[in-house]
């Protein structure tokens, strides 16, 4: 999950801009990772001598790869072992930056860095061990950067970006938590959680990424809003509020009820005298999925 | 009793997750299927459908699934009611055992755990 974050830790140290970001993931499938970015990914070559072989081999008009191994930086067995590896998806938004001139290679190598080493993560696709790290990581990203949220969201979201990764895809970034007043709906589920840490989620799409949602949730290619596009999102919202519950009740002992799921459309939200609204907007290349959570305001108590 | 000639009944709110136990129990070899899309349809589908085996989500409108499940076996005791919800909690787990369910699966759902839990009871069609 941490190579979901990374576009999430450029935002929160104001390396980018939330529209650089959004318009980075967006062009996400078009974008070719270069073989100077997969060299330096794989530890080939330096973020400082790739920019120097790449200035040498457009002087004399050569690709990146054959001027590299000429200056001896690596051999062609070296790249061809690695040239055809899977590549992370933080590889992907970091090469989208690049190729809009935000980020030059070296301050991509420099973040990725730098995001690795202030979470102590030995590898961005390994996490599986770092769960106390992860935990951190969305605490630091999530919540502390907003005060009044209480802490137990932060174990909510934790479940619902790996929910996401699973059933819809991985290829998403997470923007920050924004308060509303009011927010209008277009294609909208939601669904109230009872118990000692109430909370309504709603899940809201336009018709474009519903369709892009549903497909991928359910495995078929919708071309029109129908009522299963409307179930698909009740149904991950319940899938997810589910597994949710059953980790409070099996992990803290907490037992909470879901109310069933019920689908909305063209209205708006407006929160209780009691209750505060956030969105959390979650950017993939095909659109933006919005949660919003409605919180009780008095809520504080932790469960990490 | 053969797998297709087996009478099911689907209780679940939500016409995507019908639909996809549907087309899994047609797969398997499953012929008679009726949905219901509430708690209380499921015990009146019940009555009059007669299933060998029902399918059950537990949180759904009108009457959960724990309620109807509690109606259909004071009528009927030996209901084969297995229990498909995302929220198999103490409580909820509880609860469905309590009133009569004979198992409980985790959504989501695959194929092959309804298939096992078809064929630990019925033969291959």
């Amino acid at each position: 999950m941490y190579t979901q974050l990374f576009g999430n830790y450029l935002l929160s140290k104001n390396i980018i801009t939330p529209d650089q970001l959004v318009d980075a993931i967006r062009k996400r499938n078009d974008v070719f990772v270069q073989p100077n970015t997969i060299a330096m990914h794989f530890k080939l070559i330096s973020a400082t001598d790739a920019e120097y072989v790449t200035k040498i081999a457009t002087d004399k008009d050569s690709d990146f790869i054959s001027t590299a191994i000429n200056l001896g930086y690596f051999t062609r067995e070296a790249y061809d072992e690695v040239k055809d590896n899977t590549l992370p998806e933080y590889l992907f938004l970091g090469q989208s930056l690049i190729n809009d001139g935000i980020l030059s290679s070296s301050k991509l190598e420099e973040y990725i860095v730098e995001y690795q080493s202030n979470n102590e993560m030995i590898d961005l696709e390994l996490y599986s061990d770092q769960k106390d790290n992860l935990d951190q990581l969305l605490l630091n990203l999530f919540i502390i950067a907003n005060e009044e949220l209480p802490l137990y969201i932060g174990k909510y979201i934790n479940l619902l970006f790996t929910n996401l990764i699973q059933f819809i895809g991985e290829d998403f970034t997470p923007l920050n938590f924004l308060p509303c007043e009011e927010y209008p709906v277009s294609l909208c589920s939601y669904q109230r959680i009872n118990g000692v840490h109430p909370l309504t989620m709603y899940l809201d799409l336009d018709e474009k990424v519903a369709l892009e949602f549903a497909s991928r949730y359910v495995g078929e290619s919708f071309t029109e809003i129908d009522e299963y596009v409307k179930a698909s999102l009740e149904d991950f919202l319940n899938l997810h509020n589910g597994i949710y519950n059953v980790n409070l009740s099996n992990e803290s002992s907490i037992e909470m009820k879901l109310d069933p799921p019920v689908f909305i459309e063209d209205t708006s939200i407006t929160p209780g005298e009691k209750e505060q609204l956030y969105m959390l907007p979650i950017v993939y290349p095909f659109g933006t999925i919005n949660f919003l959570f409605e919180i009780e305001k008095q809520e504080t108590t932790s469960l990490f | 009793m053969n797998i297709s000639e087996i009478r099911v009944l689907i209780g679940d709110d939500s016409i995507l997750a019908r639909k996809q136990m549907k087309d899994i129990l047609e797969e398997v070899g499953v012929k008679n299927i009726e949905e219901a899309a509430n708690g209380q349809e499921v015990v009146e589908k019940f009555r009059s459908f007669k299933p060998d085996i029902v399918f059950l989500d537990i949180v759904m409108p009108v009457k959960d699934g724990t309620v109807a499940i509690s109606d259909i076996c004071a009528e009927f005791p030996d209901a084969e009611i297995i229990v498909i919800s995302s929220v198999g909690t103490q409580s909820y787990l509880k609860q469905a055992i309590l009133n009569g369910a004979k198992d409980f699966v985790q959504k989501p759902i695959s194929s092959s755990k309804i298939e096992e839990i078809l064929l630990s009871r019925f033969e291959r069609s």
